[in-house]
């Protein structure tokens, strides 16, 4: 009894929060998992540009989700008592725990063979058989909110974290650890999903990767990787059933 | 029916109007009803005085059916002035209370420069009956709702037709009643840009700065049949040399200018019109009624007989007249190439060989192995051979110095040149002659998915630049993806660009997922590249660099915005290095409405659609540019169409739609011109070492009753028939550098 009185105590104050629609991320104490499957969002929600001093053309390169999954796990229960009344919920306390096994097919590439010594990855694109390119995400670490003065309200959703990935071309691969800026979207009023957006910039030698020539030098490379709940639709009534049906609420 | 000819005022000029006809022999029945629905009535009005009339006023002017329209016929020197009345809707169906009580009036100027000479059928979308009408007797009815123009000539007399028509189905026994008289007629000008918001107000002002171009001279060239001019050209000398066809049977005067005519006559017995019938009819969506409008030329007709004018640089006189023989060939693609010599192209009969054996060197092609190839048959009457042929003739066309006949090859496309005086051309595939008359084929060794929408030899490296798009998908939605692939002169790619991933185009961080085509590509004396993208809304990739999608473009001209377009149809302008793909210059073309919406009760601010159908690159870096319009194109002050408003205001340069021509300074950032052309189907724009020469086929008149410019002509009256040729020459944009 007194365990339902919690949760109906912790339910009265979350949802308002949550139905209140400022806040892109998850409310406190809520597990989310991202899912990378395929269908998940169905289209391509990845991009990579490649670019290179000595090339005229950058290598602009989109990708679909393929599979696995990410967890964030927001700051438990005590993050809730933090609650500010009309304002929503206030910075939270505590750490944002992730897991990841995702992989993103990175197969759309926006050059051929025509012409291609003008682009970055001539190599790559010279090939008898393209090469596939795979990134695969092993870690994010190391969350942290934003705290510019300046931001509006709605970039509450904004945090920076360390992301380790890895970036692979056929048989070969670089494993890098980058800050990335990381935004989280809610469900809309019309439907939706939870959604977070990973971008980040990073540069590594082309050699590594099996590039030559003027490639072989250094790359540098800007990406996005965009994540999606499976769960999609009422999320307050999701929320309301996940958070009396279990300690740790949890979207999936 | 009751009729006076009235004078009220002091100026009035007795007028003489006698009934002439009501419910002519042909009148549109309601098919349910029985009733009729197009009732006319035809009055003869004589001006009996010794005085020109200038306005002729209807007073109480009665229509049942809130659709009225009016007609004046037997045009023999009057010229009547674009004029517009509003009729308001009925207020109700059984005649008891009128639609209108307003007078109404009609400009009537003395202009005999402006004389045309009517043919039945010729307003374009509303002809007249050919079966019972007279052939002097004309209709000109609604061009709008609730708008009516009248048009047209009579020296001392007009033959008036009124009808009733629309939704009518009784048309009540004395439908009209008016009376005439003649009087002065204020017409309300607008001189600034009152009325007009929005954007379309901004960029009109935007428009209207600085030094403008004038035109120079400007004329018609034709007789009493159709003739067309389809493409010009410049010689060194400055001769501008105007190309198109004589359609026959009469060919026009040519007066003191030297006439050549290649070939021997070989008339064919066959109509020149779609079907083989001059008019057809066309019925209401409903079912219910209907009218025969004109059912338009058929382009395969055989007896055309294709034409080169040769003018002086200032069109003050027709140097020279070369054309072939009736039945024999078509010029429809043409062009000037170095050292002044004239390359043509177009459809020919087995009849062409004889004039083709006389040339200085002959090539044949033979038949593509293709069912779309080979012989056609013309209006189930007569077999025509499907050839096409290419030549260049002496600067003076004169002499045929090489031609290509191409068999069966049934179409060509236009005509490009190389700095080393080749000509390249796509019929069946891309072929090329150099300037020694040698052919050979160029074979794109790849050709990806898609359409071709335009080629393009660039002239300084005689590579081929393939413009075009294809039908893709970014996973979210169906989208057209613009295709530009360079090829070298041996038809190896070199380049191509916007070839992004579509995905990638679709991602949340672009959406630029407008359906985009490239349309039209043009290359400038330096080797510069120019090309027009199509898009069917604003967000295009277009709008950024061609091969970055991170990078946008800077925006020149008037700063076009196509926020809030919907589906329309949009125009980019690139200027950009064709080597390390540097845009010089970037522009959005639109049109933009701004119209009263009785839906959301506004004035609606919104881009409306143009299309852009050639560049031409000036020598000195500006750019000359023509296409087609919807309503409201950004026009220059001095533009030759002015769209009249509902309260007959005349908006300042708010233009109506149709073809255009714009002329931008070498920034790009200031217009020179821009401007509708009434009446015309401009075909074809060329840099001349005057100005800028301008062809175009013309009406005379459009529907909604405007003629082409005519400033210091040649010929300044329509010659008649359905069609003349109509050029016109622009000052150069560089005249005006100091002015600026």
């Amino acid at each position: 009894m007194k365990r339902f009185a919690v949760i109906c105590l912790l339910v009265g104050l979350a949802i308002p929060a949550v139905l209140a629609d400022l806040e892109g991320r998850p409310p406190a104490g809520v597990k989310v998992t991202y899912n990378y499957d395929r269908r998940n969002p169905g289209w391509c929600s990845f991009r990579l540009t490649l670019r290179n001093e000595t090339k005229p053309r950058p290598l602009f390169i989109a990708g679909r989700n393929e599979s696995g999954t990410m967890t964030v796990k927001f700051p438990s229960m005590e993050g809730v008592e933090e609650f500010e009344g009309v304002s929503g919920i206030s910075d939270l306390v505590g750490t944002v725990e992730t897991q990841s096994t995702a992989v993103i097919d990175a197969g759309q590439w926006s050059a051929n063979w025509i012409g291609a010594e003008q682009f970055v990855g001539t190599a790559w694109l010279n090939q008898q058989q393209r090469p596939e390119m795979k990134v695969r995400i092993v870690d994010v670490t190391d969350w942290q909110q934003k705290t510019d003065e300046k931001r509006r309200p709605l970039d509450r959703d904004l945090f920076e974290a360390k992301m380790v990935f890895e970036l692979h071309v056929g048989d070969k691969k670089i494993r890098l650890t980058r800050p990335v800026t990381a935004r989280f979207r809610a469900p809309s009023s019309r439907g939706g999903k939870y959604a977070v957006r990973f971008s980040t910039d990073f540069s590594f030698q082309g050699s590594q990767l099996g590039l030559t020539g003027r490639d072989a030098g250094t790359i540098d490379a800007k990406m996005v990787i965009e994540g999606f709940s499976t769960f999609a639709g009422n999320t307050d009534e999701q929320l309301r059933k996940s958070l009396e049906d279990s300690e740790i609420p949890t979207l999936d | 029916m009751a009729l006076a000819a009235a004078g009220a005022a002091a100026q009035t000029v007795p007028l003489k109007a006698t009934l002439v006809a009501e419910n002519p022999t042909w009148p549109v029945v309601d098919e349910k009803s029985g009733a009729v629905m197009d009732l006319r009535v035809t009055l003869q009005i004589e001006n009996v005085s010794d005085k020109p009339v200038s306005i002729l006023r209807f007073n109480d002017v009665r229509a049942y059916a809130g659709d009225l329209a009016v007609g004046v016929t037997d045009p023999t020197g009057l010229s009547v002035q674009p004029f517009v009345w509003q009729m308001p809707a009925p207020k109700s169906r059984d005649g008891s209370e009128w639609g209108s009580k307003a007078s109404h009036y009609l400009t009537l100027q003395p202009d005999e420069s402006q004389k045309i000479d009517l043919t039945p059928g010729f307003f374009g979308y509303t002809q007249q009956d050919p079966t019972t009408a007279p052939p002097s007797e004309y209709k000109i009815t609604p061009f709008g709702p609730r708008r009516y123009g009248l048009v047209r000539h009579g020296k001392s007399s007009v033959r008036v037709t009124l009808k009733s028509g629309g939704d009518a189905s009784v048309a009540p026994e004395g439908f009209w009643q008016g009376t005439l008289q003649a009087g002065p007629l204020e017409v309300r000008r607008v001189a600034d840009t009152k009325g007009i918001s929005g954007r379309l107000a901004g960029y009109l002002k935007k428009a209207a700065r600085g030094p403008k171009v004038q035109p120079v001279a400007a004329t018609y060239f034709g007789g009493p049949d159709f003739e067309e001019f389809r493409a010009v050209g410049s010689q060194e000398d400055g001769t501008i040399v105007a190309f198109g066809n004589a359609w026959g049977p009469t060919f026009p005067d040519t007066g003191d200018a030297e006439l050549t005519v290649l070939g021997e006559k070989h008339w064919l017995d066959v109509t020149p019109y779609q079907g083989g019938q001059e008019y057809r009819f066309r019925g209401q969506r409903d079912g219910q009624g209907g009218r025969m409008v004109f059912a338009g030329f058929d382009r395969l007709y055989p007896n055309r007989a294709g034409m080169i004018v040769r003018f002086a640089p200032d069109l003050s006189k027709v140097l020279s007249v070369t054309r072939f023989a009736w039945g024999n060939a078509s010029i429809d693609q043409a062009a000037v190439g170095a050292g002044g010599k004239l390359f043509i192209a177009g459809q020919c009969t087995e009849h062409f060989e004889a004039i083709a054996r006389k040339a200085g060197k002959m090539h044949v092609v033979p038949v593509p192995d293709s069912p779309k190839a080979g012989p056609v048959r013309y209006q189930d009457k007569v077999d025509l051979s499907g050839d096409v042929y290419v030549a260049r003739l002496s600067p003076d066309a004169k002499t045929l110095e090489w031609v290509v006949v191409l068999r069966g090859h049934r179409s060509i496309s236009p005509l490009w040149f190389d700095n080393a005086g080749g000509v390249s051309f796509d019929s069946w595939g891309i072929k090329r002659v150099d300037a020694q008359g040698k052919l050979r084929m160029v074979e794109l060794t790849w050709r990806a998915g898609g359409r071709i929408r335009t080629l393009g030899v660039n002239p300084a490296t005689g590579g081929v630049l393939r413009g075009g798009d294809r039908n893709t998908g970014t996973g979210r939605e169906p989208w057209r993806q613009p295709q530009l692939t360079m090829y070298d002169e041996a038809g190896q790619p070199v380049w191509k660009i916007y070839d992004w991933s579509p995905g990638l185009v679709g991602h949340d961080d672009y959406r630029l997922v407008s359906d985009s085509a490239a349309r039209v590509i043009a290359w400038d004396r330096q080797g510069d590249l120019w090309f027009s993208g199509w898009s069917d809304g604003g967000n295009s990739v277009f709008t950024r660099n061609p091969v970055d999608l991170d990078k946008g473009l800077p925006q020149r001209g008037l700063g076009m915005s196509l926020w809030g377009a919907g589906v329309g149809s949009f125009c980019h302008i690139i200027h950009m290095d064709a080597d390390t793909w540097k845009v010089h210059g970037y522009m959005t073309f639109a049109a933009y409405l701004n119209d009263y919406d009785p839906a959301t009760r506004q004035y609606r601010d919104k881009p409306n659609s143009v299309r852009i159908d050639k560049l031409v690159p000036f020598s000195d870096g500006a750019l000359a540019f023509m296409g087609g319009a919807s309503s409201y194109l950004v026009q220059t002050p001095n533009a030759f169409y002015r769209r009249l408003d509902q309260d007959w205001s005349d908006l300042p340069a708010a233009g109506g739609s149709g073809p255009f021509f714009c002329v931008l300074d070498k920034t790009l950032g200031s217009f020179l011109f821009c401007s509708t052309m009434p009446a015309c189907d401009l075909t074809d724009l060329t840099e001349t070492s005057r100005g800028l020469a301008v062809v175009s086929t013309t009406t005379g008149i459009s529907k909604d009753y405007q003629s082409p410019p005519v400033v210091n002509a040649l010929q300044p009256a329509y010659g008649g028939g359905r069609g003349d040729g109509h050029i016109l020459l622009m000052q150069r944009p560089d005249a005006l550098k100091g002015a600026e």
